[in-house]
């Protein structure tokens, strides 16, 4: 095979056993890789009504055919299993380095299953190019308890310095609803609470060396495209990139200027402070310098310091979505403040934009009167940064109040009779868009198979940036073909191993269509499986389809694709889209009817007849 | 402010501005209006230096485009330019009332 090796490792906790698997070529090509595998492997195996901590939940880490490859930020992988957050699915998304070097252990994609008696890590070292792997399960007995940055330098010690890292902080350990896998130490497969399903697992760990090459189909072509949009990437940034200058923290501002910035527990979309939480003021009082994925051109990643501050300590972010939910949606201004509560997050290993929307939701019951100070142990006042600080690292450790901080804001808020007030869909947290004001996004966070999640199909992209049009995101019009359409689009982009930062503006055709055409000859030329644009996004229809029926036969069905009532039915109250709600109802039957769902959100036979998926009883 | 003459008092007054402004939009089109500017991003460096924090207050002939404005400040108007008016979706070629808010970056993805 080429682009993907085709061979799947499962490691079995219960009995610390490891096998290896071929992958079937046309479940390969069918599903694309990444998140495509995870979802066909996942369907096949494991009942979508089980307890998401329970040893019968299967964990799935997973590259796809351009990880590893000289394809621009090809260098992502996916962690899909059945999320405690949501009870939906997770499809979490990382970069850094750790994706290549889990590529190049010669493996696509790792499946871990069972539990483990005691705390262990798994490493998997494939330094030498001919022999096979060699995988050990060791004992994380001495690693327990660690923070991320503690474990993975541990980590790097015992088995190899140019080895890579994911891992798990205090919080997957405790089961956190909302805890991250961290790799690279700074990079997070954040989202849906995968952190505590790894933490369920005993497994505190997953170290990665490799040196295999991925085998290419056209290597000399692949490499011939891929340096064109390095030149594409190159000249735009010579003409000035937002991206390399700012990072994302250059969106807080834009998206203040729409009246999108969730403000207060998104009961506003305009931010008095906004001036003072922007990429500029990390640019001139924080940033040590960008730092760039494995490969990548356009370097978003931003290497900051707090040296200097009451706060003290090095690390990476602040990220646009920390900005938003740490920091507006809590309404703090202080960019020092919202970096140590992001630096705390890395470490320990929480969810930043869950963690934040989660605190904003309980500093509103607190100012609402409906969450006793007694209950938090301390006044929970908008804007107050201290209060933020010490919530993160209490939630991570399940301390106090914080016990109830990691079950997520819907089940905080519903325990204090208020489940309207957590902004959330399917139970997880919102990103950094405020739907009332970009409607398209507020389909994506109603319908998406994760939950609340921009990376779904992230519509901000015409709707708030202009790439590679802008759109008006007040209108409704046309908004439900888009969400059906960017939906697979990131689905592939997911599969195949590739960031979407780079994907929509250089591997679409630039129109208002957004196809995906030169990610099809991209994906061609790694794997030889001669896909056309329309069988490529049938794909992605076919990944998200299926992952679909996974929800329906876990009960997800119409009724819980909606947004909270704040969204629906209090109108924005300022700003460019004061007035506005989300007009949910007059987007849904169409969207469904695009996607060949029925009333219920349930694909039809027809459908999936369409795509070759059959529906499989489950035990 | 002292009377200009009985032609000029005749005329009505709108929000306290001054009779000769009004008399200059209806009659000569020669009046000029105020407009905010805000340049995001990169775009910052088009900013005049008096500018404060990314923000520019100018005067404009009425019928001034907003694409104007910006080429005016040498910002490349092409495909690659995000135009915002009052916070929503604007272009190029729409003309400017009095007391618009323009904003501008280049398009970029964020998130």
């Amino acid at each position: 095979m080429f682009g993907w090796h085709g061979k799947v490792l499962r490691v079995d906790l219960t009995n610390e056993a490891v096998s290896v698997e071929e992958m079937d070529p046309q479940v390969a090509k069918d599903f694309i890789g990444g998140r495509g595998w995870a979802i066909r492997y996942l369907y096949d195996e494991v009942d979508p009504t089980i307890d998401p901590l329970s040893p019968q939940n299967k964990l799935f880490f997973t590259a796809g055919p351009l990880t590893g490859t000289p394809a621009p930020t090809g260098n992502r992988y996916m962690v899909t299993t059945k999320a405690p957050l949501t009870g939906a699915i997770s499809c979490s998304n990382s970069g850094g380095v750790y994706p290549t070097e889990m590529k190049r252990t010669g493996f696509d994609m790792f499946i871990f299953e069972g539990k483990a008696e005691r705390p262990v890590y798994l490493w998997i070292n494939a330094e030498g190019t001919d022999e096979a792997p060699r995988v050990e399960i060791r004992s994380a007995e001495h690693l327990w308890g660690k923070t991320v940055h503690e474990a993975t330098d541990i980590l790097l010690d015992e088995t190899d310095p140019k080895a890579r890292v994911a891992s798990i902080g205090p919080a997957g350990e405790r089961l956190v609803k909302i805890a991250s896998i961290m790799n690279d130490k700074h990079r997070a497969a954040g989202r849906s609470g995968v952190g505590a399903v790894m933490g369920s697992k005993n497994l505190k760990a997953v170290v990665v060396r490799g040196r295999k090459k991925v085998p290419l189909a056209e290597p000399e072509r692949m490499k011939e495209l891929s340096r064109d949009v390095h030149r594409a990437v190159a000249a735009d940034v010579k003409k000035g990139s937002t991206l390399r200058e700012y990072g994302t923290a250059y969106v807080p501002i834009v998206t203040n200027e729409i009246g999108i910035l969730p403000t207060r527990n998104f009961q506003s979309g305009v931010f008095e402070g906004v001036e003072r939480i922007t990429g500029k003021v990390l640019k001139e009082k924080y940033l040590v310098r960008p730092k760039p994925c494995f490969g990548c051109p356009i370097a978003c990643g931003r290497k900051s310091t707090l040296e200097g501050t009451v706060y003290g300590g090095k690390g990476e972010g602040p990220e646009y979505e920390t900005i938003a939910s740490l920091g507006s949606a809590c309404g703090l201004d202080d960019l020092a403040e919202i970096t140590k509560a992001n630096y705390l997050c890395n470490e320990l290993g929480l969810d930043t934009i869950s963690a934040g929307v989660t605190i904003a939701c309980a500093m509103e019951l607190y100012e609402k009167g409906i969450l006793p100070e007694e209950d938090a142990g301390m006044p929970l006042r908008f804007g107050d940064g201290d209060a933020v600080i010490e919530l993160v690292e209490k939630t991570a450790y399940r301390d106090g109040f914080g016990d109830l901080l990691a079950e997520g804001s819907y089940r905080l808020a519903e325990r204090y009779g208020h489940p309207e007030l957590s902004i959330t869909a399917k139970k997880q947290e919102f990103p950094g868009y405020d739907p009332r004001g970009s409607k398209g996004m507020g389909l994506l966070y109603a319908t998406s198979n994760v939950g609340a999640s921009h990376m779904a199909g992230d519509l901000a992209y015409m709707e708030v940036f202009g790439v590679p049009k802008k759109i008006d995101p007040l209108s409704l019009e046309r908004k439900p073909w888009y969400i059906k359409h960017f939906e697979d689009l990131f689905t592939i982009i997911d599969a195949a191993g590739l960031c979407v930062f780079l994907s929509i503006r250089y591997l679409c055709d630039g129109t208002y269509d957004v196809m995906p055409t030169r990610m099809t000859e991209m994906l061609n030329l790694a794997t030889s499986a001669d896909y056309t644009v329309e069988s490529l996004l049938q794909a992605g229809d076919r990944v998200y389809t299926l992952e679909r029926l996974f929800l329906n036969e876990a009960g997800f069905s119409r009724a819980d694709d909606t947004l909270p009532k704040r969204m629906l039915e209090e109108p924005m109250p300022e700003g460019p889209a004061a007035g506005h709600v989300v007009e949910l109802d007059e987007m849904l039957p169409e969207f469904y009817d695009l996607r060949g769902w029925d009333e219920n959100g349930v694909p039809t036979d027809e459908k999936l007849a369409q795509l070759g998926l059959t529906r499989r009883s489950h035990r | 402010m002292p009377s200009m003459g009985p032609e000029f008092d005749a005329l009505p007054t709108r929000r306290g501005r001054s009779p000769w402004i009004l008399w200059n939009r209806q009659e000569m089109q020669l009046s000029e209006i105020p407009v905010t500017l805000k340049l995001f991003a990169t775009f910052r460096r088009y900013l005049p230096p008096e500018s404060q924090g990314g923000v520019h207050d100018l005067s404009v002939p009425a019928g001034t485009r907003a694409g104007e404005v910006l080429e005016g400040l040498r910002v490349p108007v092409d495909d690659g330019v995000v135009i915002l008016i009052n916070g929503r979706t604007g272009a190029p070629q729409q003309v400017l009332e009095e007391g618009d808010v323009v904003a501008a970056f280049p398009a970029m993805a964020g998130g």
